[in-house]
């Protein structure tokens, strides 16, 4: 059985949690684009003036004046997304994260469990939700990701609907086929054909599809009849270490968030060391006294866990701060987290070459043979203890080796 | 900006998008990406790392060039580039242009010896023909062409020479290696940062362009010790040129490069 958590209009049910004036207002996203702003995610009363995503914002403006616009934060909504797919599997590693601009889809196999337990469990899963994120999500349990889907579209915030296996394909046959993954040419011949509902599509014979949409009408024609055997695939939620240091009083002195940023280093460091991996993302979330947040991120070419490395990366990323006001809230994450490259240890370093120098010495024949070996020398140690400096060294002509 | 400011600037940037398209000109903050640490390696003097803003040391698989006048510390600096590598397996090739290379001196930089190769060719060209061989091997982490004035006096000229350099610079750039050339300056009065031999394109080439100047002497009581040197970022094409660094370096027996 797979559960399908949706949230609908899921950008402006962030941004409602953040700002609760937001409740009841029309509400519309915007995020520059090109040349011009363009709507980003809507709230479903601007939704229903007709504004839609990647709209243009003077478009939008027209249609419904009185609306919120405020600029989009991406990064917000991918945070709180992310934060319910690690909540979700912590119950189950199957879970599929789905769109998140429109709304946010999560797809969740409970595996075979009985149908009341089935139950008892979506109804947990969609309680957790709310009590962490303050987000309302729809829940739909079905045999597959379509009817799930469907369910969870077709009824309230809060709410849990269980479609029986085997009940798919009356649960589906009302509904319009704008539920289905259809593009604007499918849809206009549908619509000429008198196909409105998935029941008058699930109606017709499956070689008659065919022939007359091609294997994606066949699919749809299979989504239409409620089977849907597409599995959920397991979503691997990228592991990542961080350390969280609130302040007493704001602190806005550069050189006090420098010696915490060297502390918070070296306590990254020996848990990357313990869990045998190192970061190759860096990122520092500042909270400012002034309830703005201050976010900057570094791809470090190669992962590391070297206390040094993640202290000097750290303090490249505190010196870029403009602070406006004091920090109440430091926050380092060590992200993207790689296994570090296993070395095998030498303890004849003088018999083994290192790996340029056996290069250098691979390649050296040819060069000598083209230049001549004059032009290559090895310095070699004479006398150490001998007074004056040129004696103490003498360069020797290289052979090829 | 006024609206109507805003209006013309917006009517501009969609006629320059139509003709040359969308990607002919975006937004400030969209061609902004996260920061990449860029491979490098340290000089040995924090002062000077902290002065290479953007990079943090000397970029690898990047041309670099050393301008001082003779004693500034350019040689010294480049050792100590050498010495900084050779701890990470890095192998360090001198080519050695003028023959002034001194063994005794590398060692007190704290060069490795074992794990160093000196390259003496017959011209500039052959040197850098030498240096475009090891660099496309892998083998070697860093390489110092000592120095600039020799590679000129090379007979091919200075545009077979640019060539060359233009050959060498796809080779270095997949490679892990650190290329430094030395360009002393005072020899004459063709040969200064101002007044650089307009044929040769190492300049252009050059990622980062240092120029050291000694300073002053550093005494005790009668003794001279060592010297303070201060280093201009003439040029970095990877952060904020025009910074400054002071560096000193003493030479009580052990070369010891410290940051002041």
């Amino acid at each position: 059985m797979i559960a399908c958590l949706l949230i609908p209009y899921f950008a402006a049910a962030v941004e409602r949690q953040i700002d609760l004036s937001l409740a009841t207002t029309p509400l519309v996203l915007s995020e520059s684009r090109s040349a011009s702003e363009q709507v980003f995610a809507v709230s479903v009363e601007a939704a229903q003036y007709g504004i839609k995503p990647d709209m243009a914002l003077r478009q939008a403006q027209t249609l419904c004046p009185q609306a919120r616009f405020i600029p989009a934060k991406p990064t917000q909504y991918q945070r709180t997304f992310k934060e319910i797919l690690s909540l979700l599997a912590t119950f189950t590693t199957k879970v599929e994260p789905g769109d998140n601009q429109l709304a946010a889809i999560i797809y969740s196999d409970l595996g075979r469990l009985a149908n009341t337990e089935q139950l008892e469990l979506a109804e947990y899963l969609g309680q957790m939700v709310q009590e962490r994120t303050h987000l309302a999500p729809a829940l739909g349990l079905a045999t597959g990701k379509f009817p799930a889907y469907v369910a969870a579209r077709s009824i309230g915030l809060r709410r849990i609907l269980f479609i029986a296996p085997g009940q798919e394909s009356s649960f589906l046959a009302p509904l319009s086929v704008t539920h289905l993954p259809l593009d604007q040419a499918l849809m206009h011949r549908f619509r000429l054909l008198g196909l409105c509902t998935l029941g008058q599509l699930a109606a017709l014979p499956a070689g008659a599809v065919l022939t007359q949409f091609g294997q994606h009408g066949r699919w749809l024609h299979q989504l239409a009849r409620g089977s849907d055997d597409r599995p959920v695939q397991a979503h691997s939620i990228p592991s990542l270490e961080q350390v969280t240091h609130q302040f007493e009083d704001p602190v806005s002195d550069r050189t006090v968030l420098a010696a915490l940023g060297r502390t918070i280093a070296m306590e990254l460091a020996v848990r990357l060391e313990a869990r045998g991996q190192g970061a190759r993302v860096l990122e520092l979330i500042l909270h400012l006294a002034d309830q703005r947040q201050w976010e900057e991120q570094l791809v470090l070419r190669q992962p590391t866990s070297s206390p040094d490395r993640l202290a000097r990366n750290l303090g490249g990323l505190i010196d870029r701060l403009q602070l406006a006001s004091g920090v109440v809230e430091l926050t380092v994450k060590a992200a993207d987290l790689v296994s570090i490259r296993a070395e095998q240890l030498d303890l004849f370093n003088h018999q083994n070459r290192a790996e340029q120098e056996k290069r250098i010495y691979a390649l050296l024949p040819d060069l000598i043979a083209r230049y001549g070996s004059d032009c290559f020398a090895e310095v070699m140690l004479t006398n150490q203890l001998a007074h004056l400096p040129e004696r103490r060294f003498s360069l020797r002509a290289v052979e090829g080796r | 900006m006024s609206s109507k400011k805003r209006k013309r600037l917006a009517a501009t940037v969609a006629a320059i998008q139509r003709r040359w398209g969308t990607k002919a000109l975006s937004r400030g903050e969209r061609t902004l990406r996260p920061p990449v640490e860029i491979p490098h390696i340290s000089t040995s003097f924090p002062s000077l790392d902290q002065a290479l803003a953007g990079i943090g040391g000397i970029p690898r698989g990047r041309l670099t060039e050393l301008l001082g006048a003779p004693t500034s510390g350019m040689a010294t600096l480049a050792l100590k580039i050498m010495a900084s590598a050779q701890p990470d397996g890095q192998t360090a090739v001198y080519v050695d242009l003028g023959r002034t290379f001194d063994p005794d001196y590398a060692a007190r930089c704290g060069v490795n010896l074992a794990q160093f190769l000196l390259v003496r060719p017959a011209n500039g060209l052959e040197a850098l023909e030498i240096g475009h061989s090891l660099i496309a091997s892998r083998g070697a982490g860093v390489l110092v062409f000592d120095a600039v004035t020799h590679l000129l006096a090379d007979p091919q000229g200075a545009q077979a020479l640019s060539m060359a350099l233009r050959q060498l610079l796809p080779v270095l750039a997949k490679s892990p290696a650190v290329l430094i050339f030395l360009t002393p300056l005072q020899f004459g009065s063709a040969m200064s940062a101002a007044n650089y031999p307009s044929g040769f394109a190492l300049p252009h080439y050059a990622t980062l362009r240092l120029q050291l100047k000694k300073e002053k002497w550093i005494h005790k009581g009668r003794d001279v010790r060592g010297y303070q040197a201060r280093v201009l970022v003439l040029k970095n094409k990877l952060g904020q040129a025009g910074r400054q660094a002071t560096i000193a370096i003493t030479f009580n027996g052990v070369v010891r490069g410290d940051s002041t």
